[in-house]
């Protein structure tokens, strides 16, 4: 959309078809009857012209005896009975016969031309009544019309006496072109009408599949695969062709859907039952022990050092079924207010994994590069990266380099934990971040659960890359935040 | 050529045009002439009657006419037309036609010099008079001859009392008018009464003089053309128009066409006849009847005869 009208291609086909089949038939109408009616127009004007000279030659001639018998009765009746007998069509004006010194002989109005005075409109239209050689018609403007004065030497024995002139009102002639012209605009806009009406029935047909192609495929594109009916396929077109693929898609798309939340299902059943495996396994376990342990201090209850080492080894089983019980319970609830994470308390971390790291001849490179404190839980950033770093220290058994890099870009702040230890197979990858997976013999497989699970209440990201044999690396991406914003969870 | 005329003659049941076919009537007549010479049986001469505008005949009215003489004469009769008076007075004077019904003017001129006997004169309204009447267009605030001083001005036939008449002063007591280049600024001849007021209504002449008679009839016939026209001035009595015999006509035959005309008001077809014409009966009038025009427009000899014949200068 731009502004409040939509620009001309974005426009309907069910507007724009009708529209160019109107524009056409207008254009070809209003072109075409034009042209013809200024042919007929142009055909009657020459016409027109022709006769009146014919008319002022005959007149002229018919006058030359009474001209020179200066019978001025004769001239007037010869003209009255011109005015009066011409076409009501191009009416004659007026027509008077002027001597060769200018002064009226005749004229068929003399009510407005008196005979024996100069030509009253000789003044007013200079150069049009002057000597004549040769019969000549000339256009002149009078009174706001369009006329046409067809002149005509008479000759007498004496040479050429006087001048006979015939004027037309050709303003209707001449308005001929512009009548019709208006007419073929009627016709055109008449076709253009129909033609309108058509382009839009035909597109209407047209468009109708389109528009519901376009309506599923939202539906499609919105996943409400149960929404879409099937097109109706309306003849062997290419509209129709289209329809039919769109079909055969659709049905194709909702079918895999529809298995795809099958298994999507199954999974979740799946994950379910293997943290529920996972759960009981590990409860179980320290339970095994407890339970000899309980049946132990009924025997021994009463030996001091029976006792105490059952009640040690209860409360390593209790210990270790909190332990599992408290990976598992993550605060869910937003704090109150924002918290702010200080570069320096990541610092800490360093110190936390130094001992390990000396005691198993693991180099450290340690690169924090953020100067100043930033938006995010700092608790659970520490506990996200203390796992990782833990894991990369027990990554390198026999020594290694762990590099921590903490940097920040344009829209995120970026925290990098890298070994040079035995990588990960692909098998193991595709589980590491499932509930109680682990390579570890000890290990109670919630660690990396336990960071993606933070990770994604902070919006961020977790990325790991590894190289079998020669390195692991886990990123953590957390984006900027504002407050209004909150940031969704991504993996 | 002229639809005016046409058009008068439907409307008006005038004939006023055929003077215009005098050259083809006179083929006519001479093809008729030979014809009848072939035709022993038909015995005698064809008698020839000259028509003017002062006949204010239609085509039916002149045949109806043609027909009535020739079954009361014995003899075919056969009417001819000019445009202008002196082509009938030559006519006359040549003896190519028997009988004329001609203006007063020439009438006077060609008794006295005796190629023109008087046969009868008609009477309309009951009388054997009428006078010569000067007329502008209905809204022309002018009201003598003096005001159409440097005007356009239209006459009949240059030998008609109407012309004579007026510019010798005659009508309305004016002076006459010696030169009539200096006293209009333009002055046509339509040879024909009913022309002139034409002119006169449409506006193409400021004045005209004409026949009373002609005007009165038309009055009846067409008011519309005389209505916009209007009478300032009109002269004394003349005669009207007599019917005139050429001096080669034999005197019986000059009295039988007085007897016939005379005699037509006695008997229903020439009655019917002369209502056509226009005319209440033929009478024989003293000769006194065309003194008024013998001692008025044919007494000035001031008026160049020529005016009016053939070619003018501009």
């Amino acid at each position: 959309m731009r502004g409040a009208m939509p620009s001309v291609r974005l426009w309907s086909l069910a507007v724009k078809l009708p529209l160019t089949m109107a524009v056409i038939v207008f254009g070809v109408a209003l072109v075409s009857g034009t042209l013809a009616a200024f042919r007929e127009s142009e055909a009657m004007r020459s016409t027109f012209d022709e006769s009146a000279m014919q008319m002022v030659e005959t007149i002229a001639l018919q006058n030359a005896e009474n001209v020179a018998r200066l019978d001025y009765w004769a001239m007037y009746a010869s003209l009255k009975m011109l005015s009066r007998s011409h076409d009501a069509d191009i009416p004659i004006l007026f027509a008077t016969i002027v001597s060769s010194g200018g002064q009226v002989l005749s004229h068929n109005v003399p009510t407005q031309q008196r005979i024996g005075r100069p030509l009253a409109l000789a003044k007013d239209l200079p150069g049009i009544f002057v000597p004549l050689e040769h019969t000549t018609i000339r256009h002149a403007a009078i009174g706001g019309r369009t006329v046409l004065l067809a002149g005509a030497p008479i000759r007498t024995g004496r040479g050429t006496t006087a001048f006979l002139w015939l004027a037309y009102d050709v303003t209707e002639l001449y308005h001929h072109v512009w009548r019709a012209t208006g007419r073929a605009a009627i016709i055109g806009s008449a076709l253009a009408a129909s033609a309108m009406l058509l382009g839009w029935a035909i597109s209407r047909r047209m468009v109708r599949p389109l528009r519901a192609l376009t309506a599923a495929a939202r539906q499609l594109k919105e996943g409400k695969f149960d929404n879409v009916e099937p097109i109706e396929t309306a003849g062997q077109g290419e509209i129709g062709r289209l329809a039919e693929a769109f079909n055969a898609m659709s049905t194709e798309l909702k079918e895999k859907n529809e298995i795809e939340t099958k298994l999507r299902f199954q999974e979740k059943l799946v994950a379910i039952g293997r943290m529920v495996a996972g759960v009981a396994h590990e409860v179980n376990n320290p339970l095994g022990g407890m339970k000899s342990a309980v049946e132990t201090l009924k025997v021994f209850g009463a030996d001091l050092d029976k006792r105490q080492e059952v009640v040690r080894l209860l409360s390593l089983g209790i210990g270790h079924i909190e332990t599992v019980v408290q990976a598992l319970r993550i605060n869910h609830s937003e704090p109150q207010e924002q918290e702010f994470c200080e570069p320096e308390s990541l610092d800490d971390l360093f110190h936390l994994v130094r001992s390990d790291c000396d005691m198993r001849g693991i180099k450290v490179r340690w690169e924090n590069e953020l100067k100043t404190a930033f938006p995010t839980s700092p608790v659970r950033l520490r506990q996200i990266l203390m796992n990782l770093l833990s894991n990369a220290v027990r990554a390198m058994p026999d020594g290694g380099m762990l590099t921590f890099r903490a940097s920040r870009h344009d829209t995120s702040h970026q925290f990098c934990v890298e070994d040079n230890g035995e990588g990960m197979s692909q098998a193991d990858l595709e589980r590491i971040f499932e509930p109680f997976y682990t390579t570890r013999p000890n290990g109670t497989g919630l660690g990396l659960w336990v960071c993606l699970q933070l990770v994604d209440l902070m919006g961020g990201t977790l990325e790991v890359e590894t190289e079998q044999g020669v390195r692991t690396a886990f990123r953590v991406t957390l984006p900027d935040r504002t407050p209004e914003q909150p940031a969704t969870a991504s993996r | 050529m002229n639809i005016l005329r046409d058009l008068l003659a439907a409307r008006l049941g005038v004939q006023s045009e055929l003077r215009f076919r005098g050259r083809l009537l006179s083929i006519v007549a001479f093809l008729l002439a030979a014809i009848v010479m072939q035709f022993p049986a038909w015995g005698q001469e064809q008698i020839r009657i000259g028509l003017t505008d002062v006949a204010l005949v239609n085509d039916g009215a002149q045949e109806r006419w043609a027909k009535y003489l020739e079954r009361t004469l014995g003899r075919p009769v056969l009417f001819v037309e000019r445009r202008s008076y002196a082509d009938i007075q030559q006519l006359l004077r040549l003896g190519d036609i028997d009988f004329a019904w001609i203006c007063g003017y020439p009438y006077v001129i060609d008794e006295s010099r005796g190629s023109a006997r008087y046969v009868a004169t008609p009477e309309i309204n009951g009388r054997p008079t009428y006078r010569i009447l000067l007329i502008v267009p209905q809204g022309s605030p002018r009201a003598s001859i003096s005001d159409l001083k440097g005007q356009v001005f239209a006459f009949s036939d240059p030998d008609s009392v109407s012309f004579r008449s007026l510019v010798g002063g005659f009508v309305g007591h004016q002076s006459p008018i010696l030169d009539l280049n200096s006293f209009f600024a333009t002055y046509f001849f339509t040879y024909s009464h009913v022309n002139t007021i034409q002119a006169v209504a449409d506006g193409v002449a400021d004045g005209g003089s004409v026949d009373g008679h002609v005007w009165e009839i038309l009055s009846r016939l067409a008011p519309d053309v005389t209505q916009k026209t209007r009478v300032i001035a009109q002269s004394e009595l003349y005669g009207l128009p007599p019917i005139v015999a050429s001096s080669r006509v034999p005197e019986e035959t000059l009295m039988l066409m007085r007897k016939i005309l005379t005699e037509m008001v006695t008997e229903p077809e020439g009655e019917r006849i002369l209502a056509e014409l226009h005319v209440d009966r033929f009478t024989v009038q003293p000769s006194a009847l065309y003194a008024s025009i013998r001692n008025g427009p044919a007494a000035t000899n001031q008026i160049s005869e020529e005016i009016g014949r053939g070619f003018q200068a501009q």
